[in-house]
């Protein structure tokens, strides 16, 4: 089975070279950063990818967006230290087939990738339940977390002070918050802001 | 979530006050002064009136309503002016409670609400008392986020190697290499928890100084020459120029100034330059510096948060600052300050300068001169010899992984490559 890695730390890159070798895998190629293993995975057409969530350049979910479009026959796998449901869902949304955390030890990482390529139509993502915010929400969502009122966010966004009072209105009933604490405490719990 | 239960607990169980304690409100007292106030001249008036006139009996009942109705009155006035006196107040408390605090000033810097101005220096402390807590808990984020990701990672790529490295058969040379690869991030992460431990600890009390008259030179020198030993970048020589002694605590102000430049080698392309100047001492590079609009006092907070985009989210993923933070500490210690500016010649490349001022040095010159040697005995200061500036490789020892001090300075920048780094794409045919 053949795969390409990718990870910005260079010593993880390496380790995990090492561990999937010993589980029976080709590691094809190693990249450290998003562009890198997009090249890599359209180059060498592996049956799958194992990629970070945070890398410089392109992020894993967006390598897995761009290998869904332009090859859709590699397999999208996330690794990350990330735990955030809107990541989870972000992966999802773009396609990842699978998303294992870091420290999953090499025989389950093995066990679990060759699930993956052996049924990879199976959802094996998370089961996460994130509300999809408008663009405009997403805008609100941080200035909220500052504690901007309504007056101030509709002037640092260039709109009117209802109109904000109605994003908030819509934001309460998707994160099911009875005020504008409760949205941005479920907000963070989601990880919709940092 | 408990502490904000708490919050909600503490909030309702002063909005529903029991027995006597439901008139221990500012309302009620105030309502009582302004009723004692109104009612009691009157009540004095009208009782010499009456006893003046001979009104006694059942004469004095008009007299008795009458100041029954002035009870009434003030104390009617009383409450509502009490009202109307604190409703600057119990707007700001219901604001508070509900989460929903306006500032005392805008972004823009106007008033938001007509508040009389003790209600506005109150906004304004609570203001301040609520960004000193939002900057803790950026703090915490990044403190959090540097355990989770910067520390997390490497911990499991090393159980990765250590398990490669005891059951697999390697060759030496690629045991060895391994080992060392293990050595270095081992090192790295201990300089990370120093880093964090210092800064901690700067934030908390003063750096302690043991200062002696030093020779800046000397201390640039060693510098250099650990820099060139260690971590430069092929192709880009490290220039050392000026001289001048000062009353230093030298390893503490070797320490900064080796911080400067561990992260100056990182990003340099063509010139790396250590210089003694008359008020300090700079480390220039010829790097993109810091991002645009940043600055130092900005930048050199300890814990200062990076967050990371994700799916158009912005996450915490680590910390930065702490590299900065210390040396700017040290500066302070040093009764000087850390100073960051771009510097540019006709036809020459914008330098990145940091510079650490000093109060006072003494003897300064301003000559150029190459890296020299430094003694065996790190307390002997005068340089031997010449060492011309040359970067090979041979004498290069093992790979120095990324530094924590380069996402530190310049966060919004990718590392760059190394001779020590595993390039972007390995084939394996």
């Amino acid at each position: 089975m053949k795969l390409v890695i990718a990870d910005d730390h260079p010593l993880f890159l390496m380790g995990l070279g090492y561990a999937l070798r010993d589980q029976g895998f080709e590691v094809l190629a190693q990249a450290s950063d998003g562009l890198a293993a997009l090249e890599a995975c359209l180059k060498w057409q592996p049956d799958a990818a194992l990629l970070d969530v945070k890398m410089p350049g392109m992020t894993g979910i967006e390598v897995c967006a761009r290998l869904k479009r332009e090859a859709p026959a590699v397999l999208s796998v996330l690794i990350t230290t990330f735990s955030e449901p809107a990541v989870v869902q972000a992966a999802r949304d773009a396609g990842a087939r699978g998303y294992l955390s870091k420290e999953t030890p090499p025989e389950e990482l093995a066990r679990q990738l060759r699930d993956i390529m052996a049924r990879p139509d199976i959802n094996r993502l998370p089961q996460v339940s994130v509300p999809r915010l408008t663009p405009r929400e997403t805008d609100v969502l941080p200035l909220l977390a500052q504690g901007y009122s309504n007056k101030e966010i509709a002037r640092s966004l260039g709109v009117s002070p209802d109109t904000i009072k109605d994003h908030l209105a819509r934001l309460y009933i998707k994160l099911d918050a009875g005020d504008r604490t409760q949205a941005v405490s479920r907000a963070r719990t989601l990880g919709l802001i940092a | 979530m408990n502490e904000e239960a708490d919050h909600q607990h503490a909030l309702s169980t002063q909005a529903k006050p029991s027995g006597l304690s439901r008139f221990n409100t500012l309302r009620f007292q105030f309502t009582l002064v302004i009723f004692l106030l109104a009612f009691v001249p009157n009540a004095i008036l009208i009782f010499s009136a009456g006893r003046d006139l001979g009104l006694l009996g059942r004469a004095a009942l008009p007299l008795g309503l009458w100041l029954g109705l002035v009870a009434v009155f003030s104390a009617v006035v009383g409450w509502v002016l009490s009202g109307a006196l604190l409703r600057p107040l119990s707007r700001l408390a219901g604001e508070l409670g509900r989460g929903e605090f306006h500032p005392a000033q805008n972004a823009l810097g106007r008033m938001n609400v007509d508040d009389p101005q003790e209600v506005r220096a109150l906004r304004a402390a609570f203001s301040g008392l609520l960004d000193r807590l939002g900057t803790e808990q950026g703090r915490r984020s990044a403190f959090m986020a540097t355990l989770v990701h910067d520390l997390k990672t490497p911990l499991v790529a090393t159980g990765h190697l250590i398990r490669t490295l005891s059951k697999r058969p390697l060759p030496d040379l690629e045991r060895h290499a391994l080992g060392e690869h293990l050595l270095t991030e081992n090192a790295r992460l201990l300089g990370l928890v120093q880093q964090m431990a210092d800064a901690h600890r700067f934030e908390r009390e003063d750096v302690r100084l043991t200062s002696a008259e030093t020779d800046l030179r000397a201390l640039l020198d060693r510098v250099a020459l650990r820099l060139q030993q260690g971590r430069v970048v092929p192709g880009v020589p490290v220039v050392v120029s000026g001289e001048g002694l000062a009353v230093v605590d030298a390893a503490v102000l070797e320490r900064a100034v080796a911080n400067l430049a561990d992260n100056a080698a990182r990003y340099a392309s063509r010139r790396l330059e250590l210089r003694v100047d008359p008020d300090g001492v700079s480390v220039c590079d010829d790097g993109p510096g810091l991002p645009e609009g940043a600055s130092i006092a900005s930048l050199a907070q300890p814990f200062n948060a990076q967050p990371v985009e994700i799916a158009g989210h912005k996450y915490t993923a680590g910390t930065a600052g702490l590299g900065l933070y210390i040396v700017r500490r040290i500066a302070e210690a040093h009764g000087g300050e850390l100073v960051y500016r771009r510097e540019s010649a006709e036809g020459q490349p914008a330098l990145s300068v940091m510079h650490i001022q000093l109060p006072e040095i003494f003897g300064v010159s301003s000559e150029l001169s190459s890296v020299r040697p430094v003694p065996e005995d790190p307390g002997q200061t005068e340089p031997v010899g010449e060492l011309p500036v040359s970067r090979t490789s041979d004498a290069a020892p093992p790979p120095s992984l990324a530094d924590p001090l380069a996402v530190a300075f310049y966060p919004h920048l990718p590392v760059a490559a190394s001779p020590t780094s595993i390039p972007p794409l390995e084939v394996h045919p």
